[in-house]
């Protein structure tokens, strides 16, 4: 099984060396970048799947911070709605899809307003606990995100409005609290870090979210 | 006898000289303006010229039957002028017309076989822009090199427009000859509401024209102070007299707030309401509302902006208007004095002809601080007055003097903020503030205004040549473009395929769980 996972692994990153070259020029590292990721995780996942692993649906909130250089720092409010499985004992996919209210800054004294319209984000999570072995149905863990966050903003002046949509690497990285079927997690994640028009600028925040998992047990099979 | 000839000859001079420039003026403010053209040049193809052209005298030009056929393909009223060099022939409209209007004319006679080219005959304007006013020399704060407000090389960009309304609060207006009726397009009001105050035996009425603000109590006369600030944004311009404005076609709203001893806070909130085109209770609505708001005036009241004022202040900077004040003459933070220390107003401090701090008779000086936006000339600064003793009116007067304080810096930003509206009349109010204040010139070394007069020096001409550079700061931040597209979707190629990978190996991990036990159990 681990085989023919590696051999359709090889298979893509096959056909995405040729995207480098005449056939596709517009695929870049990140996507080498992401399928390694995805694909790995593929292979662990099938590797390491022996129970029928849950599903899990969230919610959260949270700071979105926007920073550019030379600009104020725009500071948002974030909220999104995610969707996840888990895929064994260590690895989650999870999917984020949210948007943030508005914030002004001044350029050149003149009242700027950002927003994130929406972002739809794709994360591999791998957790591991740290509870301590007598926690009867409850499971604190720790867990690393990576990912891609397709983001769409708009900034508008009295005079204009403009909007644009980029797809970047997204990390991120915190602690989740699980009793019986709820969790409660609070961490931080680097949605977008990138460039446009000359400037670079990334996008990142604290979120705190509250999850569901379906099924019985979960607490024992996180574990 | 040599004397004679000099006079002779100075007398020729200077006709020739007024003669030059009433033509400059015609071509100005006349039929002839840039952006027009008064016909086309036309070249045929070398190959029709035996039938298009006939011999008159050995001079080239065209047949009467080609012009013929050239108005009625051109739709358009055409004369044949002359021939001109490199082959080619001037035919002139009967009035001249916009470059558009020209260029499709142009376009059309292209369609013609015969024609290899045609083109608007275009109207060329001078270039830096020099008024032929008698004491424009003396007016150092339009073009002075070190500090003045670079208006000459911004008058080659435009020399303003009546269609760009301009409030100017202030004591009202009087006759002169420096202002006329076109300065007074749009009827001002007399927002005075205590008829003992407004010295006119009534409260507010639509006349806005200064009676007189001498105060009684302390023997002081009447400043003419609306004349004034009216003349240095809107002059009648080239018209060999006394003094030049910055805007040569303003078109400006006198609203009188400042009577007998002064005005009121009242008074100025209503009025700025009013300027901006806000409806204001009892009073009929402005139907030019202003795109520039000049207040010459101020009070010293050692606190912040208070919430009535900001109030007035916030609702006419949304109904589109720039808003400038004085930033007062007191010597103090102009933070201290209303209405330059409110939000959305451009408070202007006063340098002088070496860009320092403005000082002031009497030793007082221009107000500084974080509050001030920018510094504009305001000493010994050429105004519009009057030589009457009577303090209760002044009309049909032609006298200037000089005279220093923020109330004359003030109508220099007023005037050359109507400029780039003139320049785009799109442009909002937010950009034109921004504008005024990032294209200020820096102040001179060791100048006293250093850190303590805005950004710097009001420079007309670097103001509008930032209006055609200037970009939104919307497009400074943020996204905009699409484009990650292809990394997008690959991303999820992978993480479903992952999912359906890992979603069948449960499936086949669960079955063989249940063989497993099922054998276990047999």
């Amino acid at each position: 099984m681990i085989c023919w996972v590696r051999s359709s692994a090889s298979f893509v990153l096959g056909n995405n060396a040729r995207f480098n070259g005449q056939t596709q020029p517009n695929l870049h590292m990140p996507i080498r970048i992401i399928l390694s990721i995805c694909l790995c995780v593929a292979s662990l996942s099938v590797w390491g799947a022996e129970v029928d692993d849950p599903w899990y649906v969230g919610a959260g909130f949270g700071t979105l911070t926007y920073q550019q250089n030379n600009l104020d720092k725009v500071n948002l409010n974030q909220r999104y709605l995610f969707v996840g499985k888990q895929i064994n004992q260590h690895l989650s996919a999870e999917v984020h899809l949210g948007n943030s209210g508005s914030d002004t800054i001044q350029v050149s004294g003149i009242p700027v307003t950002l927003k994130v319209d929406n972002f739809v984000a794709g994360f591999v999570k791998g957790h591991l606990s740290i509870s301590p072995q007598d926690w009867n149905n409850k499971n604190l863990r720790v867990y690393g995100m990576l990912g891609g966050t397709r983001i769409k903003t708009t900034s508008s002046d009295p005079g204009y409005t403009q909007s644009g949509i980029q797809t970047s690497i997204s990390a991120g990285a915190g602690i989740e609290l699980q009793v019986n079927n709820l969790a409660v997690q609070l961490g931080y994640l680097q949605y977008v870090n990138g460039s446009d028009s000359g400037h670079n600028y990334s996008l990142a925040g604290l979120h705190v979210g509250i999850m569901y998992l379906f099924g019985d047990d979960q607490v024992r099979d996180a574990k | 006898m040599p004397n004679r000839l000099t006079q002779i000859l100075l007398m020729l001079s200077v006709l020739l000289m007024n003669s030059l420039a009433n033509a400059i003026v015609s071509m100005s403010n006349g039929s002839f303006q840039s952006s027009q053209a008064v016909g086309v040049i036309v070249k045929l193809r070398n190959d029709t010229t035996p039938l298009a052209i006939a011999k008159a005298g050995g001079q080239p030009h065209l047949s009467g039957q080609t012009v013929a056929e050239m108005k009625v393909v051109a739709a358009a009223d055409l004369s044949y002028k002359r021939a001109m060099s490199q082959g080619a022939h001037v035919l002139n409209f009967a009035h001249a017309m916009s470059l558009a209007d020209a260029q499709a004319i142009a376009h059309r006679l292209m369609t013609m076989a015969n024609v290899e080219y045609a083109t608007p005959n275009v109207v060329y304007t001078p270039m830096l822009t020099i008024p032929n006013d008698l004491d424009y020399s003396s007016q150092w704060s339009l073009h002075d090199a070190t500090a003045g407000a670079n208006l000459p090389q911004a008058w080659d960009t435009t020399t303003g427009s009546n269609s760009v309304p301009i409030a100017v609060i202030d004591t009202g207006y009087t006759r002169h000859d420096q202002l006329d009726a076109s300065n007074f397009a749009t009827a001002g009001y007399d927002f005075i509401s205590d008829p003992t105050e407004a010295g006119d035996g009534d409260g507010r009425d639509p006349d806005a024209r200064d009676e007189g603000d001498f105060c009684a109590s302390d023997s002081t006369r009447s400043s003419w102070h609306g004349t004034a600030v009216m003349s240095i944004i809107g002059a009648i311009t080239n018209d060999l007299k006394s003094m030049a404005g910055i805007n040569w076609h303003a078109n400006m709203i006198p609203v009188r707030v400042l009577g007998r001893c002064g005005g009121t806070g009242d008074d100025l909130i209503d009025a700025i309401r009013w300027a901006a085109g806000l409806h204001v209770a009892g009073v009929p609505d402005n139907p030019a509302p202003a795109k520039v708001i000049n207040m010459s005036l101020g009070s010293v009241t050692n606190q912040a902006c208070d919430p009535l004022t900001q109030a007035a202040i916030d609702d006419a900077h949304a109904a589109g208007a720039v808003l400038i004040a004085a930033a007062g003459n007191s010597g103090v933070p102009a933070a201290d004095t209303t209405p330059a220390n409110c939000n959305h107003v451009l408070a202007i401090a006063a340098h002088d002809q070496n860009g320092d701090l403005g000082v002031f008779a009497g030793g007082t000086s221009s107000n500084y601080g974080s509050a001030v936006a920018l510094s504009a000339p305001g000493v010994n600064i050429e105004i519009a007055t009057c030589n009457s003793a009577d303090v209760y009116s002044c009309d049909n007067q032609t006298a200037t003097i000089t005279n220093s304080g923020t109330s004359l810096a003030a109508p220099m930003a007023s005037g050359v903020a109507s400029l780039l509206v003139s320049a785009d009349n799109t442009v909002n109010n937010y950009y034109v503030e921004s504008i005024l204040r990032d294209s200020a010139r820096a102040f001179p070394t060791n100048s006293t205004c250093i850190n303590q007069c805005g950004s710097g020096m009001l420079d007309a001409a670097a103001a509008l040549s930032l209006l055609k550079t200037f970009t939104a700061p919307a497009t400074q931040i943020g996204l905009s473009k699409d484009s990650g597209g292809a990394v997008f979707v690959w991303f999820w190629l992978a993480l479903g395929f992952m999912l359906l990978v890992s979603a069948r190996w449960s499936h086949i991990a669960a079955r063989r769980k249940h063989t497993d036990d099922s054998a276990h159990h047999q």
